[in-house]
């Protein structure tokens, strides 16, 4: 599934979207960094690097992407025809793609 | 008649109007800012429960110990619970964070992976060997099958090699460092509630967990000029680390302070919150 396929059902409820890890490549990932530079936002969508080079964030911030959302505004500037390159993944997969981190 | 009753409504005028007044005017001030962030007013115990906060920290000369703070209860949102205690104090930048991951009553749940605060407070702020961080967690977190930190940032190994830190290291143990390169453990007991450090000098520090205040000996040096992350740590020079998927209801860091005289007053704002939003 990717997030093309969630369109319709946007914003999903906190307890769908939690259930979900959107995990796309870098490309993206520096899109959303310009994305966020050229409009700062109050709250901040940051991508955490995975183990296999691509980028990860919580589906819950699928919560927040209608008009009065945290991530709206920012939500809104995405262009949604790249829509169907951000995978979605249950969310236990998602974390298992993430480092484990060591140094203290 | 027309008179008095015009009377008595100019005296409840008054009377509403002094009983406004009458918090404490950084209380006030606080209060405005959560409300406006938050974009409707907070009922009146919850006013008083943050005043109450204020003025006990004033009445115990430890206010202005506190140089970046926020009461992540109480409030309607995440934006009014990151609204500093004072306006000049740095506002921490959300990450990730979204509107199902806050209660007003318990703060802010991190997931273990994405989520965490950058509090926008360098380690350089406050002095090296007058310093302190403090947190509030609501619930015994979770022990992590792998080290989860709750508060500060790490350059261990790096150029400055020194961390100010709270890290939870799996079952039964945390590591704590307190602008110094030593690794001081201390067990976790069964209890949630105020956790602390506290640095009044160059040789030692003090941790207070579980009301019992451990002295910790760990010479400081001179930390990175980086901001300390909450419900993880800054990687000085790479980026958040470690975050965790506890609860936190309250941080502060700023100068060395009596960390119990801090923690009574978080819990009795812990309290009065949770009994004004039952």
């Amino acid at each position: 599934m990717t997030l093309e396929d969630l369109i319709p059902d946007l914003p999903l409820s906190y307890a769908q979207g939690k259930t979900y890890g959107l995990v796309f490549a870098i490309d993206l990932k520096m899109r959303l960094d310009e994305i966020q530079q050229e409009h700062p936002p109050v709250n901040y969508a940051t991508p955490v690097a995975t183990t296999d080079g691509r980028y990860v964030l919580h589906g819950d911030l699928l919560s927040e992407v209608g008009p009065d959302g945290m991530f709206g505004g920012t939500f809104s500037y995405l262009d949604q025809s790249r829509f169907n390159e951000v995978e979605v993944i249950d969310w236990s997969a998602a974390q298992a793609l993430l480092p484990v981190n060591i140094p203290i | 008649m027309f008179i008095g009753i015009k009377g008595l409504g100019v005296v409840g005028s008054a009377v509403g109007n002094i009983s406004g007044s009458a918090y404490d005017s950084d209380a006030q001030a606080y209060i405005d800012a959560v409300e406006s962030a938050d974009g409707q007013a907070l009922e009146t115990d919850v006013k008083e429960a943050y005043n109450n906060f204020f003025v006990g920290l004033k009445d115990d000369g430890i206010f202005s110990d506190l140089t970046a703070c926020c009461i992540m209860m109480g409030a309607r949102t995440i934006s009014g619970a990151l609204t500093p205690l004072v306006s000049s104090m740095a506002t921490p930048t959300n990450n990730n964070f979204v509107s199902g991951d806050y209660s007003r009553t318990q703060g802010l749940q991190g997931d273990g992976s994405t989520k965490y605060l950058d509090s926008n407070h360098l380690a350089t702020a406050d002095d090296t060997n007058d310093c302190h961080l403090a947190v509030y967690e609501p619930v015994l977190h979770p022990s992590p099958s792998t080290p989860a930190a709750v508060i500060g940032y790490q350059d261990i190994g790096g150029t400055f090699n020194n961390a100010f830190q709270l890290v939870y290291y799996f079952t039964g143990t945390f590591i704590i460092r307190c602008k110094d390169a030593n690794t001081s453990y201390n067990s976790r007991g069964g209890t949630a509630g105020f956790s602390g450090l506290s640095r009044a000098g160059p040789s030692t520090f003090t941790l207070r967990y579980a009301g019992n205040n451990y002295v910790k000996t760990a010479t400081s040096s001179t930390p990175p000029a980086t901001s300390l992350y909450v419900l993880a740590q800054n990687h000085y020079g790479v980026g958040p680390q470690l975050p965790t998927n506890g609860k936190m209801s309250f941080y502060s860091v700023g100068a060395s302070l009596n960390l119990a005289t801090l923690e009574s007053r978080v819990s009795t704002l812990v309290s009065e919150i949770g009994a004004a939003l039952p």
